[in-house]
């Protein structure tokens, strides 16, 4: 999977593309515990480029949304589409995790 | 392109996205919409991981049969193994009511599949765990 950073602001604002499932999501919980051991804990996670996501790819976001808390932050996801916005929607996640149609509306709102 | 593919999916990682990989090949043989690859994945990963967190209190490598029949305007995935009797479907469904401080972090895999897929049926045949989930090709 594709996993990139930009900072906007206070915000960091994660780009996900690709797969996150089993064998890929360790590797972004990795990547998120080592943006927050540098200060980061106020998250967008853009999901437009995301094609697969499976319940270890919620595990994961799980696990990083708890630590960003845990630090006063917050993780949010945007721009979900197709089969992984019915995943987050059966799963409960979209009730557990704020999640917003579009980047605009969660920088607006995070 | 045969109507059926089997696979015998070795109990570790590995093994499973090689599985995952030759069971993407046949889906695009058989010119499968987008949304049900995606559904025929998320069975597959789920479905087997499963399967190798809880049939099994060795740590020795064990063989899933897999099968993967395209027929009458559906998809039909079986899985058998021979670990210790157990029926996911009798496993609760994620509390509705939880929160994200308090909520587990697993137990959503068969939650999921049960959810997204058109009928998952279990049975203990012959000493061995039979799951068989269709996909509805329906409104493909």
């Amino acid at each position: 999977m594709d996993i990139t950073l930009n900072k906007s602001g206070q915000l960091a604002i994660v780009l996900v593309g690709g797969r996150m499932d089993t064998l890929s999501a360790p590797e972004f919980e990795k990547k998120m515990q080592e943006w927050i051991g540098q200060g980061e804990t106020r998250f967008v996670v853009d999901f437009h480029n995301l094609d697969y996501i499976s319940s270890a790819g919620l595990r994961s976001l799980m696990v990083v949304a708890k630590d960003a808390r845990a630090r006063g932050g917050e993780l949010v996801c945007c721009a979900l589409k197709g089969v992984v916005k019915q995943v987050f929607d059966v799963s409960g996640f979209s009730a557990l995790l704020p999640v917003y149609g579009s980047m605009d509306d969660a920088t607006k709102g995070g | 392109m045969s109507e059926i593919l089997n696979l015998t999916v070795e109990t570790n990682s590995a093994r499973l996205a090689e599985s995952i990989n030759r069971a993407n090949a046949w889906f695009e043989a058989h010119d499968l919409s987008e949304r049900i690859v995606y559904l025929a994945n998320l069975v597959l990963e789920e479905v087997l991981t499963n399967i190798n967190k809880y049939a099994f209190d060795d740590d020795e490598i064990h063989d899933v049969e897999v099968r993967l029949r395209h027929e009458q305007g559906q998809l039909l995935i079986e899985f058998k193994d021979d670990g210790k009797e157990f029926n996911p479907l009798l496993s609760p469904p994620p509390d509705p009511n939880r929160s994200l401080d308090r909520s587990e972090a697993g137990g959503l895999g068969i939650h999921l599949v049960r959810k997204l897929a058109d009928t998952v049926e279990y049975q203990r045949e012959q000493g061995k765990n039979v799951l068989r989930v269709r996909i509805s090709l329906g409104d493909a």
